[in-house]
């Protein structure tokens, strides 16, 4: 029982993980540029809910759609005035900018929102608990899993069965082929920033029911969401649900014999993979 | 009727003129060869065409407009399509997919790219390998897939890059019958080849470059003639 | 058909000459914000500049965790001795604290006191060369500081190497004072003072009907949370308590806290003992009311537990924690109401224990220059061991200040607060309580 209910929490919080990382395998499976602010944005998102709660009065769940919108236009313009003028430099100089981003973002948000925690009290989520023969299904924990889940097929479907999918698809694998398809290929780096960071914003909603919000607040997701991304293979959506969802119950498992190293098995077991099958659980290339 | 026109078109890298000061048009229906040997600037000269690179000097008409400096997608748009000589299909998407990437530009709506998709499978018969992952395909077949995909953008121009090379005497035969049969549609090409012998049956002028520089333009007889052309190929080893 | 056949004018720029400058834009604004947080900057912006008479100045370095995981606290603590200062230079005539109602050090001819604070941003190796900047750049007479104990350590020993007297008030971990250093001093209570307070509780609710025997520990993995798990093994084995959980969690990355809880309440023990840090602590009572899980009682080591945000976004849920503190805004004492109501109007937020015991730090720091009659770290340092203030001096529930051989202050105790009705009221010791303890949880929460 206390091993279900273990796995339970950690698939969970594993569905919050897989949203997370599916929008950094996006941006880095069509730009192949690996956003190292990515768990920045999860914080930013995070912050949108919190003051559409503090000044708005929003529930996080209302804010959900608001949030996705603002960090999508904060991909647009990340994208325009950042990310497009290193495209296709050294890859020492992507890492560069994105980590700079990183400090920007962090250290932005500690001068403008000082350093201290802040929770949304009482949300919406927090009186939809599930008992389930025992087992608590915790209210704001289910909702982000199932708005994670629902979220991550409508980017599956919408990848995989339009014509704008397509034309990402084809732009992740090779730019200049896809160009000359007549795929405007500025159009889908763009894009794909607003996906991606529109998943930032998605789940900072979801996340601020239930955690609260500091500068630092998005470090874990960002980490877990990197190594999601290299298990499920670089550039694959399902791939990094998938791991995501696995990562949520490892970390859990390994939590309840040992729980300080929750983090740690997650670790390990990316170099594991890495080392055994170095092209991630669901990756071709 | 002129479809494609250069005049003066050069490129440089640093200080090296990949190609430099050509000029020539390209009538409509016509098969144009672009031969000369390796190095020579006719994969940069395609580049510069389609729009995958800027031109550093001169000017480009297509249709009777200038498109000089274009973006490949604008190029695509326009009805100019390219493949490339070191193929570059979507080697994760199926053989379908990838066609349908080029379908989509003329037919947004799925259904009707998929349609025509499937239509092109059939005209280039790879239609039994519509659903496996174009990475599986043999050579011969990634070099089909790859005119496939840039017929199925709706082109009014074709640049084929060195597409008949590479291939057996008779994937070769089979090649140029196709080449032959996309002219028959009201498709006007330019092909690349280093070998001269490939185009002399198929175009109907050519343009020889050697060092980025256009050294002769004529029909393959009297280019075949031409004594810059002869000293050029005879310089290589 | 054609329709697209423009010149696109912005592809004539170097897209390299942009790349660069943009890179370079990020660059320098990231530093920016780094050196706006991190540099040495005057604290001392308040009326405490203006200069006296005299127009002699005493320099004392600050060092604070001003950016990182504990910038709230770490901030607190800077606020705290930033006030001390800003009461020693000015006049105060309405505090009853020594040199409040002068301006600057008497025995000093009136000097004042010019803080030079620094960020530890988060390091030990930052905070430790902090120190030797402060020393060997700024000469500084000596040093307040510090809030993490992990910080803590690496600076003084950096100051104890430099010869300068370091000052701490807000960092609990009991090892900090049993390495032999001759420099450093700690005049706030350490995690053993603390938890003899807590276990003071549990003994008092034992006569009341209410005997614990089986006690669970919960800490995070580093020198905080593991100098509480020892300190709670020592009391509780002491006291003839058996230890049935001891759970270690990594504070910083965890997400979830239902595996440490499950685990817990399948020890079933009567008290649960824990420190956390804010999102942590928040998580974990969210867990256990999530999971309906009831242990007994929540004894928390501060810390989490204290942060500003622990109440409010909690709510209801927190009903009937107990945390201990080292100074709360309803001990009785005129003094530590007058400093609380100042630092509201200063900063705008509510005093906290942090700025309470930095403050105590800087003052008797302060008193010991004083009585030293000199700036010179020697004597700032035997001044330093031989200071006794007494009770009526301080804004702490303690009898004064005085360090034994190991320099800790042996007057130093801890607080226990119970969340009742919404907010923390002190409930031990009986001298200071202004309520009575709710015992167990399950009673607390039914009030």
């Amino acid at each position: 029982m206390v091993v279900t209910q273990v796995l339970v929490s950690g698939l969970l919080v594993g569905g919050i993980y897989a949203l997370v990382a599916i929008g950094l395998t996006l941006i880095w499976g069509i730009l192949d540029v690996i956003n190292f602010a990515h768990g920045s944005y999860v914080m930013v998102g995070m912050y949108v809910a919190y003051f559409a709660w503090s000044l708005l009065g929003l529930d996080p769940l209302a804010a959900l759609p608001f949030d996705a919108v603002i960090l999508g236009a904060a991909g647009y313009l990340t994208y325009r005035f950042v990310i497009r003028p290193v495209m296709g430099k050294s890859a020492l100089s992507q890492i560069v900018i994105t980590f700079g981003l990183l400090m920007l973002l962090e250290g932005g948000a500690e001068v403008l929102w000082t350093p201290n925690s802040r929770g949304v009290p009482n949300p919406v989520s927090s009186h939809l608990n599930v008992h389930l023969g025992g087992i608590v299904l915790g209210g704001p924990q289910l909702v982000g899993f199932v708005g994670a889940i629902l979220f991550t097929l409508v980017l599956a479907g919408f990848i995989n069965f339009t014509r704008t999918g397509n034309a990402l698809r084809a732009t992740g694998e090779d730019r200049m082929g896809a160009a000359v398809m007549g795929i405007n290929v500025e159009r889908m780096n763009t894009l794909a920033w607003v996906l991606g960071l529109a998943c930032t914003g998605i789940a900072g909603a979801l996340l601020m029911n239930t955690y609260t919000v500091d500068p630092q607040a998005g470090v874990t997701f960002g980490l877990i969401a990197f190594i999601a991304v290299a298990l499920g293979g670089f550039g694959s959506v399902l791939g990094a649900g998938i791991a995501g969802l696995l990562l949520g119950m490892v970390q859990s498992l390994v939590s309840l014999y040992a729980s300080q190293y929750g983090l740690a098995a997650l670790v390990g077991l990316f170099l594991v993979v890495i080392l055994v099958r170095p092209t991630g659980i669901l990756g071709v290339r | 009727m002129t479809l494609l026109k250069l005049t003066d078109v050069g490129r440089r890298f640093g200080g090296l003129r990949a190609v430099d000061g050509v000029s020539f048009s390209v009538e409509r229906g016509e098969i144009r060869g672009l031969i000369g040997p390796n190095g020579a600037g006719k994969s940069t000269l395609f580049s510069l065409i389609a729009g995958s690179l800027r031109p550093t000097a001169g000017r480009i008409f297509y249709e009777g407009g200038e498109v000089t400096g274009w973006k490949a997608h604008q190029a695509a748009t326009a009805g100019v399509a390219r493949t490339f000589q070191l193929m570059r299909v979507f080697s994760s998407m199926t053989v379908l997919e990838n066609l349908m990437v080029g379908s989509y530009l003329r037919h947004p709506r799925r259904g009707e790219a998929r349609a025509r998709a499937e239509e092109i499978l059939h005209l280039v018969e790879l239609s039994a390998q519509a659903d496996v992952p174009a990475r599986s395909l043999t050579v011969a077949s990634k070099k089909r897939l790859e005119i496939a995909r840039a017929l199925a953008t709706g082109p009014r121009l074709l640049l084929l890059d060195e597409t008949l090379s590479g291939l057996t005497p008779a994937e070769g035969r089979e090649a140029v019958a196709m080449v032959r049969r996309i002219n028959d549609t009201d498709i006007t090409i330019v092909m690349v080849e280093h070998v001269m012998e490939v185009v002399m049956p198929l175009c109907d002028r050519v343009v020889v470059l050697d060092h980025g520089r256009m050294i002769s333009e004529g029909t393959p007889a009297e280019v075949s003639q031409d004594r810059a052309v002869i000293d050029a190929y005879l310089g290589l080893p | 058909m054609a329709e697209v056949r423009c010149m696109d004018s912005s592809h004539t720029k170097s897209p390299v000459g942009r790349a660069i400058r943009v890179a370079a834009g990020v660059s320098i604004a990231a530093l920016v914000l780094a050196a706006c947080s991190s540099s040495s900057h005057s604290a001392s912006s308040k009326p405490s500049v203006s200069s006296t008479p005299s127009g002699k100045t005493v320099t004392i370095g600050v060092v604070n965790d001003e950016t990182g995981a504990d910038a709230s606290a770490g901030l607190d603590t800077l606020h705290g001795a930033e006030l001390a200062v800003q009461i020693i230079n000015g006049k105060y005539p309405n505090i009853s604290l020594p040199f409040a109602a002068t301006a600057g050090l008497p025995n000093l001819g009136g000097a004042t006191i010019k803080l030079i604070a620094m960020d530890t941003q988060d390091s030990p190796q930052v905070g430790a060369s902090d120190v030797s900047q402060l020393v060997t750049s700024d000469h500084v007479s000596a040093i307040e500081g510090g809030y993490a104990s992990a910080d803590t350590q690496t600076m003084s020993a950096q100051a104890d190497r430099l010869g300068v007297p370091f000052v701490n008030g807000a960092s609990s971990a009991v090892s900090l004072t049993q390495r032999g250093l001759k420099w450093f001093f700690r005049t706030g209570p350490t995690d053993l003072t603390f938890g003899q307070g807590m276990f003071g509780l549990l003994k008092q609710e034992a006569s009341a009907g209410h005997p614990v025997t089986k006690i669970a520990i919960l800490h995070t993995n580093d020198t905080y949370g593991s100098g509480v798990e020892q300190v709670t093994r020592q009391l509780a084995s002491q006291a003839g308590y058996q230890v049935v959980a001891d759970v270690a969690y990594d504070a910083k990355s965890t997400t979830d806290l239902t595996p440490e809880v499950e685990k817990i309440r399948s020890a079933h023990p009567d008290v649960l003992f824990d420190s956390s840090y804010t999102k942590d602590a928040i998580l974990l009572i969210q867990t256990m009311n999530r999971l309906g899980y009831d242990p007994g009682m929540i004894l928390a080591y501060g810390a989490g537990f204290s942060d500003p945000t622990f109440l409010p976004t909690l709510g209801k849920g927190a009903e009937g924690v107990m945390s201990r503190a080292a100074w709360s805004v309803d001990i009785p004492n005129p003094a530590s109401k007058a400093v609380a109501t100042l630092f509201q109007k200063q900063y705008g937020r509510p005093m906290t224990e942090n700025s309470a015991r930095s403050f105590t730090a800087m003052m008797t720091l302060a008193i010991a220059i004083n009585n030293a009659r000199s700036t010179k770290p020697t004597d700032i340092l035997s001044a330093l061991e031989a200071v006794n203030i007494p009770a009526k001096d301080l804004i702490m529930p303690w009898p004064g200040v005085k360090f034994d051989s190991s320099h800790q202050n042996v007057y130093a105790s801890g607080i226990v607060q119970q969340v009742q009705g919404g907010a923390y009221k002190v409930v031990y010791p009986s001298s200071v309580a202004v309520a009575q303890p709710s015992w167990p949880l399950s009673v607390a929460r039914t009030k």
